[in-house]
């Protein structure tokens, strides 16, 4: 049996390593996202324009602006002398955000009657708009705490006739992140790449591979020997598995040393993990293989899989935000597994002890989905 | 052991509403060259497939080299090479790639393999080519590349799907020379082709049209059993002849065969010296008139009753 499967793997890696487009999609692809999750594709909110009206023009109203000008996520773009402005420059995409303080701004706050400061953000990216919002309360929070510290200890410092100070102040929240302190989103995607091009190498380049056997007419040539199903299935899908197994090393490699992707925990428990992976990913592939005729009805299935199955996966949208019937269906995809998996092991550095279960939704998913497909797969032509 | 090679029994296979092969009865004997004849679309591929175990019919019986193919496909395969109408090898593997590779497939041992690898190289003489990618071979090297892995197990039974197929001449008598060669070995060979000339290389023959098998015997046996009888004709006038010919009584075809007349009669009625008599009286200065050994593609026309 071993000696059959042997000899498809070799012919299949001779194959894949001759061609000029086959081994570009061994190396680049992996190279590609990590580009583009790695720089450009951030979720991470910076560099927000304001558009400024300031119709106090006080020291306290520029006191309050400076709030804003002072972190690194705020700039004043332009200042502005009527709020019509605001519009053009919101429609225009130039800002992304519109202060607006009032005439009156400084009197209110001395007066203590709480003063009245309008923002306006640009919802079309509701990511952004969100973001942006939680800034603003953040510094706004700070200014009123700030205010209110100062008149409290003043009003102390008044009745007491001492310096000494009473702290009276509201409940002060302290916030910590763990296991990715930054924030930063890279960290969150590029382990979630792992996932991603399993998939497709595993889904796309297999059931091309079988279809293409069968699309330029080698497959009924090999079909007249005495070759078994399932050696012919292992001997087709175990090279693919192989470069799987590359592709996972090269965005290791490249996500921990050049973008600097935390990697706590153990490189092992990440290999082992991609085998059972594999299983479902494989299986799929191999059942795209038996509903296609063509190369091309491979990919186009290859991708009706992929999209919802990476949308649905977590690796963007977060499935606790996802409506409930909607949570359930995320069950059937093997990919939630996965990036839930490898974002523990890189980012939390967990071990089997908690991450059983996805091991356990993999393993039962593969073996289905390959079963499955294995039974449709049949040595005779239609 | 089973006297046969092949033998099928009401064997049919259906594409929806079109019957590609309509309740066969073929038989194959033990070391014989059998050719399969008919025109694209009679149903040879079909029926080869099905015999190599590579489709499954819809009905009937097939019996190759004594198992039942139908039932058991996988029984027969070490004991049958096969070649695909379309080039059926690894285009991107090297000549020596290929046929190591369904060495190892068959699981041939060694020693034996080193022994047939030096016999295949002698008669196929792609000695040396066994670097070159396969796809970079012309076609009638690519067949003679087929072969080789089609024969590297030995088999007892060789099914050859059209292989001399769009091959030029040259290639062809090649071809053929190696089948004899492994005639002599004790080989039994079916092969199918849509060249009627082809059929008097084979032992016996089976006629093939719209699923159905309409005659199978040795070529002679069937030219003898032809009632048609095919004349030709030389003279002078030969446009004018022709288009007096096509309304002759009893003429049942006139075609252009180069500068000469063939017609097709089926019956007695006119002979040479009428038609003879016939074309004169026209003026068509008939030189010769003479019945000719009919051809297989004269008998086939004959069988399918086409004009």
């Amino acid at each position: 049996m071993w000696e059959r499967i042997v000899q498809i793997f070799k012919k299949e890696m001779i194959q894949i390593f001759r061609d000029k487009r086959m081994r570009a999609m061994v190396f680049l692809p992996p190279i590609v996202q990590l580009i583009v999750f790695g720089y450009a594709a951030t979720t991470d909110v910076k560099h927000i324009s304001l558009a400024l009206l300031d119709e106090d023009r006080t020291t306290v109203s520029r006191d309050f602006v400076e709030k804003f000008e002072a972190g690194r996520y705020f700039s004043v773009a332009r200042y502005l002398s009527s709020p019509a402005q605001a519009d053009v420059l919101m429609d225009k995409g130039e800002v992304d955000a519109f202060i607006y303080i009032k005439k009156g701004f400084e009197q209110a706050i001395k007066k203590g009657d709480g003063a009245d400061v309008l923002i306006v953000v640009d919802g079309t990216n509701s990511n952004m708009a969100s973001v942006t919002l939680g800034y603003v309360n953040r510094i706004v929070n700070a200014y009123s705490e700030e205010i209110l510290t100062e008149k409290v200890m003043r009003l102390a410092s008044l009745r007491s006739g001492s310096s000494v100070p009473v702290l009276i102040g509201p409940t002060v929240l302290v916030e910590r992140t763990w296991f990715n302190e930054d924030l930063e989103s890279r960290n969150y995607f590029i382990p979630g790449i792992v996932a991603l091009l399993l998939t497709l190498i595993a889904v796309m380049m297999t059931s091309m591979a079988i279809v293409k056997e069968r699309e330029v007419g080698t497959m009924e040539q090999l079909i007249v020997t005495p070759i078994r199903p399932i050696e012919l299935i292992v001997g087709k899908l175990l090279p693919f598995a192989v470069i799987g197994y590359i592709d996972v090393a090269l965005i290791t490699a490249i996500g921990t040393l050049w973008f600097g992707v935390p990697l706590k925990g153990s490189i092992p428990l990440l290999f082992f993990s991609t085998a059972f992976f594999l299983l479902p990913a494989l299986g799929v592939g191999l059942f795209i293989s038996t509903i296609s005729a063509t190369q091309q009805e491979a990919m186009l299935s290859t991708f009706l899989f992929f999209f919802p199955a990476m949308l649905m996966s977590g690796f963007v949208f977060p499935i606790d935000s996802m409506p409930p019937a909607m949570q359930i269906v995320t069950y059937a995809d093997p990919m939630r597994y996965m990036i839930h998996i490898l974002r523990g092991i890189f980012l939390k550095g967990l071990g089997v002890r908690y991450l059983w279960v996805d091991f356990l939704g993999l393993f039962v998913l593969g073996t289905v989905v390959v079963g499955f497909a294995v039974m449709r797969f049949s040595k005779r032509l239609k | 052991m089973n006297e046969h090679a092949i033998q099928t029994k009401g064997l049919v296979k259906r594409y929806e509403a079109v019957c590609a092969v309509d309740g066969l009865d073929l038989t194959v004997q033990r070391g014989e060259v059998f050719g399969l004849i008919g025109p694209d679309g009679a149903g040879k591929t079909t029926t080869m497939r099905m015999l190599a175990g590579v489709l499954r019919p819809d009905g009937g019986q097939a019996l190759v080299l004594g198992s039942d193919v139908i039932g058991n496909p996988e029984q027969v395969k070490e004991k049958i090479g096969y070649m695909s109408q379309r080039f059926g090898l690894y285009e991107d593997l090297t000549v020596a790639e290929n046929i190591d590779f369904y060495a190892d497939l068959y699981l041939v041992g060694r020693k034996e393999r080193e022994a047939r690898f030096k016999r295949l190289m002698e008669f196929s003489r792609l000695g040396p080519f066994l670097g070159r990618l396969a796809g970079k071979l012309s076609g009638g090297m690519k067949q003679k590349l087929g072969l080789a892995c089609a024969l590297i197990h030995t088999p007892d039974l060789l099914l050859l799907d059209e292989p001399t197929n769009g091959v030029d001449p040259v290639s062809r008598r090649e071809f053929w020379k190696i089948l004899y060669d492994l005639l002599a070995e004790g080989v039994t060979i079916f092969i199918s082709t849509p060249y009627m000339d082809e059929a008097d290389r084979c032992h016996r023959v089976g006629i093939m049209e719209k699923g159905k098998l309409l005659i199978s015997d040795t070529p002679e046996g069937i030219r003898k059993g032809m009632k048609t009888r095919i004349i030709e004709i030389k003279c002078a006038n030969p446009k004018k002849a022709v288009a007096l010919l096509q309304k002759m009584e009893g003429v049942a075809d006139v075609v252009f065969f180069g500068d000469k007349i063939h017609i097709s009669v089926r019956s007695q009625k006119p002979d040479e010296s009428s038609i003879r008599k016939f074309l004169e009286k026209q003026d068509t200065e008939p030189r010769s008139v003479r019945a000719i050994t009919p051809s297989l593609e004269d008998v086939f026309f004959e069988l399918s009753d086409r004009p």
